[in-house]
């Protein structure tokens, strides 16, 4: 019965771990044959590169500006409100991102704070640069909030009160006591949130529409070219560039989680 | 360890100012470029038409209702080029520019000479959805032919996509065995030609293009003179008809 049991898990494990990983190694022995590259020149792959990593690494910077505090406000809060919102805020993640762009193009469209502030500094955000910003934020955010919240609620509070004793004030006490032992929270957070800003799709072909070289990032990138007439093995060479990104994001995480423990 | 610091501080502001530098640039394109929107299987003969002007000129394609939604939800461009009338938008004046004409594809090594061995055979076609106008056009041509040939040719679809470059794609990857095309597709690209017969089917189910201009401004005036006088000989040479 025991050696039942352990054959089924070996074949649970392989099945699951053979679908997981065969199809990336697949596409790797296929770009290795087919990959044009010859064609990395190309203007899509270039311009999709390009814009992929600038606006990816500027709403990573937006989600650690504006999501650090968030995470801390609605970790800290006793406030049921506040407690709530938690589960809202997570929302994105569990929504189809052709959903979350249906939304931004809604919201966007109509008057509200956040749209008439960018009405008067003369942005137009739908389908522009900044919308492909915007929907990556949306969709991204909420990965680095919740690894960073995980992160406060295994803090050890004494440290922090230990420094408050010691006469810290509230500002050195979050800079020098607890940002520093929250840094693996926050760099895998934002590693989190940077890999599924670079694989952002639905919400942007929505929000931001598909425009080379103004809208169009990788994901997008691959879908134009693999519906182009002669574009598939520039769509598996622009595919093969985002696993080398998301390999080193792996690789990444796996040394801080090495590190951390 | 403090000067590693800074270091590590400095490249981070150095990659965040040339990301925002480079974001701020990218948003002026669309100022300073002619934007065109266009269906997707204009692909060949556009890509053609504005080759010398492609540093001026930016064009995204995508299936024509795409773009509409796209239009009436804020995006800003010069010109549309739609496939069929009511793909266009309203408040603007249409011109002409060329046809396509519907044709069924299907593999060669399937060796099926004749649209009855297609009809009497066991294969899979791929479709286009009926929101687009490739699903329109090939829907009106199921609709002329006999009930009973409709019914088995319309049993044969295994998806139906939202625009006619997936219906393509799909062709093209032998994820199905045949499909309902426009004719342009067979003299734009030689391998298609060479692994895939064609049959042309009635010549009534054909699709118009239209384009309308969107802006005014002296370089969009520019193209709008160039299209007048060139659109015509152009069409039949990439496959489309007048």
């Amino acid at each position: 019965m025991t050696d039942k049991i352990i054959a089924f898990w070996l074949y649970a494990s392989l099945i699951l771990g053979g679908l997981i990983i065969l199809p990336f190694i697949t596409l790797i022995i296929y770009s290795g044959v087919n990959a044009q590259f010859d064609t990395i020149n190309n203007q899509i792959i270039i311009e999709s590169l390009r814009l992929t990593l600038t606006t990816s690494i500027i709403s990573l910077f937006i989600t650690l500006l504006l999501g650090t505090p968030l995470a801390f406000l609605l970790s800290s809060s006793k406030n049921k409100f506040l407690k709530s919102l938690t589960s809202l805020i997570q929302f994105p993640i569990f929504i189809p991102p052709t959903v979350a762009g249906i939304s931004l193009i809604l919201f966007f469209n109509n008057s509200n704070f956040i749209s008439d502030f960018f009405v008067t500094v003369g942005i137009n955000v739908p389908f522009s640069v900044f919308a492909v910003i915007i929907a990556q934020v949306f969709v991204s955010s909420p990965f680095y909030i919740r690894t960073l919240q995980v992160g406060i609620a295994n803090f050890q509070q004494s440290y922090t009160e230990s420094a408050l004793m010691l006469g810290a004030s509230s500002f050195k006490n979050v800079v020098f006591v607890l940002i520093p032992n929250l840094r693996n929270s926050i760099i895998v957070g934002a590693l989190l949130s940077w890999s599924r800003s670079v694989g952002e799709l639905g919400a942007t072909l929505i929000f931001a529409g598909n425009i080379i070289g103004v809208t169009q990032t990788m994901p997008l990138a691959i879908l134009s070219s693999f519906e182009d007439a002669n574009g598939f093995n520039i769509a598996v060479t622009i595919a093969l560039i985002s696993i080398l990104i998301s390999g080193i994001i792996v690789v990444c995480i796996s040394y801080i989680n090495e590190t951390l423990s | 360890m403090s000067n590693k610091r800074n270091l590590f501080f400095i490249i981070i502001l150095f990659i965040l100012v040339g990301s925002l530098y480079n974001i701020l640039q990218t948003n002026n394109k669309l100022d300073k470029k002619v934007v065109i929107y266009a269906a997707s299987s204009l692909k060949p003969i556009l890509d053609n038409f504005f080759v010398d002007n492609s540093d001026n000129v930016i064009i995204q394609y995508n299936g024509s209702q795409f773009l509409k939604y796209q239009l009436e939800n804020g995006a800003q461009a010069d010109f549309i080029f739609c496939a069929d009338p009511d793909k266009c938008l309203s408040n603007f004046d249409r011109h002409k520019f060329c046809s396509n004409n519907l044709v069924l594809a299907i593999n060669a090594n399937l060796n099926l000479p004749t649209l009855d061995d297609v009809i009497n055979s066991d294969i899979t076609l791929a479709g286009a959805s009926q929101n687009v106008p490739l699903g329109i056009i090939t829907d009106k041509y199921l609709n002329s032919i006999s009930a009973n040939n409709s019914k088995i040719l319309r049993n044969k679809f295994v998806t139906f996509d939202l625009s006619a470059s997936a219906v393509i794609a799909r062709l093209e990857t032998n994820q199905v065995d045949g499909a309902f095309i426009y004719n342009s597709y067979f003299n734009n690209n030689d391998d298609f030609r060479k692994n895939f017969n064609s049959f042309d089917l009635s010549p009534e189910q054909n699709l118009v293009y239209f384009y309308q201009q969107l802006r005014n401004s002296s370089d969009n005036n520019k193209i709008m003179l160039d299209l007048k006088s060139i659109d015509k000989t152009l069409c039949n040479q990439f496959g489309y008809s007048e």
